[in-house]
């Protein structure tokens, strides 16, 4: 669906994105997690055709970003990071204003409002000024303005900042019901480690402007969150023994203490007998079926202030 | 033109909800020409209400001195506040500082001398005349003039009494050698075509210059949907859909035109309907409406050029909002919007010419005032049509180049 490769941004001296390579499926929800200053705003503004790259290719649907912009545009929603309303407006009058700016009108436009103003839950208050709507409501409105126009792509940049738990949970529904009713492939930004895990097919987390770590979230996240030992070679009787302590595995080679309560004395344990055994430790990593351990453990856990 | 419709819709929605625009394109104007209008009233209309207040001290005590106060008492733009015959120096001034009078006369002992004394030299000096500084200086002449008037009025009369059998034979009549002033000139404004228009009053000339002001301040709401637009994201939003980017600045500028116009009809309602109920002058029109349009679309376009390079060259609504107001008040100062060209000094007058608010305000006269048509202000359209390409083409290319 879209094909990102060696795709290159700067500002004056700062390099925003460097040498991106992306596939990005098509009817798929791609979580892009990064920290603050990581380019997941820049990639998706270079995405919609609001900022232009210094190099790089970009394809969409076989449609080269450079050359076929508008054919791109014209299938791609948007629902940016700040607020993209007019708070002196009515959500009606905000809604008929893009659709106009789309290029709806007549029936298409009524029926597109009443779509993206359902889809919003915002019906009841479609009359009233979108300067009046609580946080909550104007992330939907922002949410609502994105679907005006069918989009076939979807990019949503950190869509629900600042709204309380119950919009959250519901604009994440509505997404994921857009994507599975309508086929519309997602791009989905957000600094909630919690709401990428939880509404992305595939994920990709970016670090000072590359990818860092891209994939399905299936062979992202292992099954186990557990401390895994790699160890020369072990024998069977030193490999039963050690199976036959509580929360401890054996595989070929690796040995998984699981991340419970009793790590410590689990650990202390494994070594002892891996030291009888005069086994050599390899390596030793956790294995986490968390994405925010794994998060961290990429970019690392220092603050991330921006200059 | 759907789109363009959708566009003009949203704008002037957008500033039609906004108190803060309407009340300074609307209520701030309207109140301007109002105050203005009614406060300089007095001033351009001759015979109006307006007078100065004067104490006279009569030191002469005699009857010539008391026919002179007498006299005084009649102009009608004279109030004598005080009459006194002993008041010393330092009260005289007190009073006049404190704001009880606005002059203080003092006939001194010779005044019956120099009323009667035909032959020899002029001698002591018959009054004194105390002046409240911040009188202006066209009002302190005229009062002085209207004194001496009726000094040389009282002498000339005097003269007659102690000459009444030569007077007699020579046929001259004591009455008629002081004609009324309109016998002696008739005032004419000279207009530039049709009909010579009725006396110019303080409407006419506060309505075009407060009206010119105010259309300039378009600034505070095109910068304000400006930078509210790059702030919310809503620019942002726009650039990703796959529209022409033209027909949205197309789209503004004829929504701010709109506005504008709506705003050059409401004050010049103001300046006919409102000011006349509160006592006012009526304004009146002149005879080219179609001038009075085409000076008021040049003057609409000129402002909106300016609000919109105003919004391209600032960082911020509070930088825009002080810039644009900054200049609109330096160009109203040098081009007599707050005091009339004709009262500034020569180098002030040569400076107006850079003020597209003197050429506004210029047209604007030339078609209210002087009854002018088309080709009257055609000068004046050109350079504001001329300066509105040169600012619109800098807005498009800085647009271009910070965030197109």
């Amino acid at each position: 669906m879209i094909q990102i490769r060696k795709l290159y941004k700067s500002y004056d001296d700062v390099t925003a994105l460097n040498a991106i390579d992306l596939d990005i499926r098509e009817g798929s929800i791609t979580g892009l997690l990064g920290p603050n200053g990581a380019g997941k705003t820049t990639l998706v503004s270079i995405l919609t055709g609001v900022l232009k790259k210094n190099d790089g290719q970009v394809t969409v649907q076989g449609l080269d970003l450079d050359r076929n912009p508008d054919e791109i545009k014209a299938i791609t929603g948007m629902v940016p990071q700040s607020l993209a309303l007019y708070p002196l407006l009515t959500a009606r009058e905000n809604l008929e204003y893009f659709g106009t700016l789309y290029g709806l009108s007549g029936k298409r436009l009524r029926d597109r409002i009443a779509f993206s103003s359902e889809a919003a839950s915002l019906q009841p208050f479609i009359n009233r000024r979108a300067g009046k709507f609580s946080g909550g409501m104007q992330r939907r409105l922002n949410l609502a303005i994105g679907l005006l126009n069918d989009p076939k792509i979807l990019y949503l940049d950190e869509p629900t900042v600042g709204v309380d738990a119950q919009s959250r949970r519901y604009m994440l529904d509505t997404i994921r019901r857009i994507n599975a009713e309508r086929c519309t492939t997602i791009v989905y930004t957000s600094h909630y480690i919690s709401e990428i895990e939880q509404i992305s097919d595939d994920i990709v987390i970016l670090d000072e402007g590359s990818i860092i770590l891209s994939g399905s979230k299936e062979d992202i996240l292992s099954s186990r969150d557990a401390l895994a030992i790699q160890v020369d070679s072990i024998s069977g009787a030193v490999s039963e023994s050690l199976s036959a302590l509580a929360g401890v595995t054996c595989e070929t080679g690796v040995i998984y203490v699981e991340k419970n309560d009793l790590l410590a004395q689990s650990i202390i344990r494994v070594a002892s007998i891996l030291r009888d055994a005069g086994a050599t430790i390899l390596n030793m990593h956790y294995d986490t079926n968390r994405l925010e351990e794994l998060y961290l453990h990429l970019t690392k856990k220092e603050l991330r202030d921006e200059e | 033109m759907r789109l363009l419709a959708g566009i003009i819709k949203k704008e002037v929605l957008e500033i039609i909800r906004d108190i803060q625009s309407l009340f300074l394109l609307i209520l701030m104007p309207a109140t301007f020409i109002l105050v203005m209008s009614l406060s300089m009233q007095s001033l351009f209309q001759p015979g109006s209400d307006f007078t100065v207040k004067i104490i006279v001290n009569d030191l002469d005590r005699s009857p010539e001195s008391t026919r002179y106060i007498g006299v005084l008492k009649k102009i009608k733009n004279i109030t004598i506040v005080e009459q006194t015959i002993g008041l010393p120096e330092e009260a005289i001034r007190k009073k006049i500082t404190e704001g009880d009078s606005n002059f203080g006369l003092v006939l001194t002992k010779h005044f019956t001398s120099a009323v009667r004394n035909f032959a020899g030299s002029p001698g002591e000096a018959p009054m004194v005349l105390y002046i409240e500084p911040a009188i202006q200086s066209s009002i302190q002449m005229g009062v002085k003039n209207q004194l001496l008037v009726e000094f040389l009025k009282l002498r000339t009369g005097s003269f007659f009494d102690a000459n009444a059998a030569l007077a007699a034979y020579a046929g001259i009549k004591k009455n008629n050698f002081f004609p009324e002033p309109d016998a002696v000139i008739l005032p004419r404004f000279a207009v530039k075509s049709g009909p010579e228009s009725a006396i110019p009053n303080a409407s006419q000339q506060s309505v075009p210059a407060w009206l010119v002001f105010s259309m300039y301040f378009i600034v505070m709401p095109i910068s304000l949907i400006f930078h509210t637009e790059k702030n919310y994201g809503t620019l942002s939003r726009i650039r990703s859909i796959a529209m022409d980017i033209r027909y949205l600045i197309a789209g503004k500028i004829v929504s701010y035109y709109i506005i504008s116009m709506i705003q050059v009809v409401c004050m010049l309602c103001v300046g006919r309907f409102l000011v006349p109920l509160l006592g006012g002058d009526v304004i009146g029109f002149g005879s080219s409406p179609a001038g009075l349009f085409l000076i008021a679309s040049c003057v609409g376009i000129n402002s909106i050029a300016y609000g919109l390079l105003i919004s391209a060259v600032s960082k911020n609504t509070q930088m825009a909002g002080s810039l644009g107001v900054i200049l609109i008040i330096i160009f109203s100062a040098i081009g007599g919007i707050m005091v009339p060209k004709f009262v500034m000094p020569a180098a002030m007058q040569s400076l107006s010419i850079i003020s597209p608010l003197a050429w506004g305000l210029e047209g604007f006269l030339d078609i209210m005032l002087r009854n002018g048509g088309i080709e009257d202000i055609l000068s004046e359209c050109a350079l504001l049509v001329l300066t509105s390409g040169v600012m619109l083409g800098a807005t498009g290319i800085m647009l271009k180049k910070k965030i197109l």
